[in-house]
């Protein structure tokens, strides 16, 4: 095959649906309770919720976010985007606050499946999953391409 | 190698060669150009000769395609059935993991701490100066004890925190109070001398001095923070001043040695009352916080005591700008409070043959005179900037002390102060100032080297901590280098330069100090 042709055909695979809708299903979205009035969050206030800087979502209501574990590469990708920080960066960060002011990380749950349940039933949760997780959630950002947009 | 599957796998895998062999056997048959007619499954052939019953008639028989149909069919389900088995033990598994976290009311009990070693070694421009004798002379290693922390959270809005540092020695106490006999009304003795046992402890390298009590209290609270910009805090707890008290353990610190306006405590390290605290978010990147503390305030035992009804009021205010590269923050504390010391004392009256003397108004009473007190006011500011990699931060804490009662200054004050040997005056009212600035520069070494951080910092410090006594001024010069290997270790090695003002008391004098600091 030609390379002209090579690269033709990568680019229409690389275009297909099948393609577009397995990127899509594996983007990261943060994701709040249904009932959650919060629409949006920005990357501002969700390292402020997620640096434990404040408890609440700009509405002035109460923000429980939760967090996966250390070494889940969607935690990782999360981490990057929204705060700006390494795996070691974000350890170092929890350690310090905790010398400081005894301020603890938001608490970890085992999975990306266990973050989608747990908001799904916790009124004031945060969290961030797969999109083909957040079925029955309310989506207030997505990560791509390692950057933070709009839901 | 050797394949282990598990017993629901064993049992699909075990299906799937039974339908593999029932499918080559049809494919034999199939292959036959004249197979004969089947006139009984072959599993009814078998079983045929030991059933009085006759043979089912062949045309009511399934044929083996259909049989094949039907155990692939049966196959299809099991299979079905062993995924959603294994999805519903897959999210068994995740809850039980979730169980002992699952983000939910419960309460929480956490423990956590730090420790350092510390060695190092002092030089001195000239050995016999007057200072030298309470320096460390010869290398030495030390540790500024093991901070641990408990913390329950008892609720989202409901917790408790206690940081312990473990010392050694021994508990304070007043002892010996003075017994003023008097016979027949009139005085005869005083027995015993006030004394309060010395349980003042100074770090080696440094004057920062506190009373080891055995296991130092350095904070416990309670906070109640139903909302972000209001928060309750009852007991003790760090004085919310300045950069380096609020980070204040070694492997936050930048440095090895504190400076001077906390070696010298010209604000209170710590306080025991309350606090009423909290933050707003002016903007997504603008955060106000503030603090506003009613307590004992600074006194000879004021963990346990006040000795004056003046309670000490602060109030702190803090704005912190953060942004992708960019953090700043900068504070403020102001503070005052009264500090009274006292004695106590006994009465006893008698009469001459030593019995109760009951013509006396109170013939046995107590009364506890005041030996210090002064009213102090304090005001500090801090600033912090760190782009990127960079780190620049400074504080500055200024204090008035304006004397009530002026306890009689110490002689080396009083000699140096050109009064005259053995010749007693009270000290004056004072002001002192102390400042200093730290800048570092972190550098990540990159995934290849452990992502290990290196910071170099350089520094500056003032000290003049009482403007009556110029002698105790001085000027401190630091560079060193902070190695973070892993998030929780931190090693350090520091040099400072110490030029004090008087020569007569202190001499220029080199401090190295290697440290590890451990969190855990």
């Amino acid at each position: 095959m030609q390379p002209t042709k090579s690269l033709l055909v990568a680019l229409l695979i690389a275009l297909s649906p099948v393609t577009i809708a397995s990127a899509e299903s594996s983007e990261i979205v943060v994701v709040v309770n249904k009932a959650n009035s919060v629409t949006s969050l920005n990357k501002a206030q969700l390292s402020a919720i997620y640096k434990g800087k404040t408890t609440e979502f700009p509405n002035g209501n109460s923000a429980s976010a939760v967090n996966l574990p250390a070494e889940n590469p969607t935690r990782q990708e999360f981490d990057k985007a929204v705060l700006n920080m390494s795996s070691d960066d974000c350890k170092r960060y929890w350690i310090d606050m905790k010398i400081r002011s005894g301020a603890g990380a938001p608490p970890k749950l085992a999975s990306v499946s266990a973050v989608a349940r747990h908001v799904a039933k916790t009124p004031n949760a945060i969290g961030y999953v797969l999109l083909s997780d957040a079925t029955g959630l309310k989506v207030v950002a997505r990560i791509r391409a390692g950057a933070l947009v709009g839901p | 190698m050797t394949t282990r599957f598990p017993a629901c796998q064993r049992q699909f895998v075990g299906l799937i060669a039974f339908a593999a062999v029932l499918s080559v056997n049809h494919h034999l048959f199939a292959q036959t150009e004249n197979p004969p007619p089947p006139t009984a499954p072959v599993s009814d052939v078998a079983v045929a000769p030991s059933s009085p019953t006759p043979a089912e008639p062949a045309a009511v028989s399934p044929t083996i395609e259909e049989r094949l149909k039907a155990l692939e069919q049966k196959d299809a389900g099991k299979a079905t059935r062993i995924e959603e088995l294994e999805s519903t033990v897959a999210a068994l598994n995740e809850q039980l993991a979730a169980a002992d976290n699952d983000g939910s009311e419960d309460r929480k009990l956490s423990a956590w701490g730090f420790f350092d070693l510390t060695l190092g070694k002092s030089f001195y421009d000239n050995s016999r100066a007057l200072y030298a004798s309470g320096t460390p002379r010869y290398a030495s290693f030390m540790s500024n004890g093991i901070n641990v922390y408990v913390k329950s959270e008892m609720t989202k809005t409901l917790s408790a925190m206690v940081e312990t540092r473990l010392t050694y020695t021994p508990v304070g106490l007043d002892t010996d109070i003075p017994r003023m006999v008097y016979v027949d009304g009139k005085y005869l003795q005083t027995d015993g001398t006030f004394a309060r046992e010395q349980t003042l402890y100074r770090t080696p390298y440094s004057y920062f001095s506190y009373h080891q009590h055995g296991v130092f209290i350095e904070r416990a609270h309670v906070d109640w923070k139903p909302k972000d910009w209001f928060g309750i805090r009852l007991g003790r707890y760090l004085t919310p001043f300045g950069i380096w008290n609020e980070d204040h353990g070694s492997p936050v610190v930048l440095g090895v040695d504190m400076p001077n306006l906390i070696n010298f405590a010209l604000v209170p390290i710590h306080q025991m009352g309350l606090q009423i605290y909290g933050n707003r978010l002016l903007t997504d990147n603008l955060n106000l916080e503030y603090a506003v503390t009613l307590s004992n305030g600074r006194g000879p035992i004021d963990e346990y005591k006040d000795l004056d009804n003046d309670k000490a009021i602060g109030l702190r205010g803090k704005l912190v700008y953060t942004s992708d590269d960019l953090f700043m923050r900068l504070g403020g504390y102001a503070y005052t409070g009264r500090y009274t010391d006292r004695r106590e004392e006994y009465y006893i009256y008698l009469t001459p043959n030593f019995g109760l003397d009951r013509s006396q108004p109170v013939p046995l009473s107590s009364a506890s005179p005041t030996t210090e007190s002064y009213r102090e006011t304090i005001g500090t500011l801090d600033a912090l900037v760190q782009f990127k990699g960079l780190k620049v931060m400074a504080e500055l804490a200024h204090r008035r002390v304006i004397y009530s009662t002026a306890p009689l200054m110490n002689a080396q004050g009083a000699l140096l102060n050109n009064v005259p040997y053995g010749t007693h005056i009270h000290a004056a009212n004072y002001t002192g100032i102390a400042y200093y600035a730290l800048a570092g520069y972190e550098v990540d070494l990159g995934e290849s080297l452990g992502n290990v951080k290196v910071t170099p910092y350089v520094g500056a410090d003032h000290l003049s901590p009482d403007q009556t006594m110029p002698f105790l001024d001085m000027n401190q010069y630091r560079f060193g280098i902070n190695i973070k290997p892993s998030p929780y270790i931190t090693n350090k090695l520091e040099a400072m330069r110490l030029v004090p003002k008087a020569p007569e008391m202190a001499s220029k004098m080199w401090l190295l100090v290697a440290q590890t600091a451990v969190s855990f």
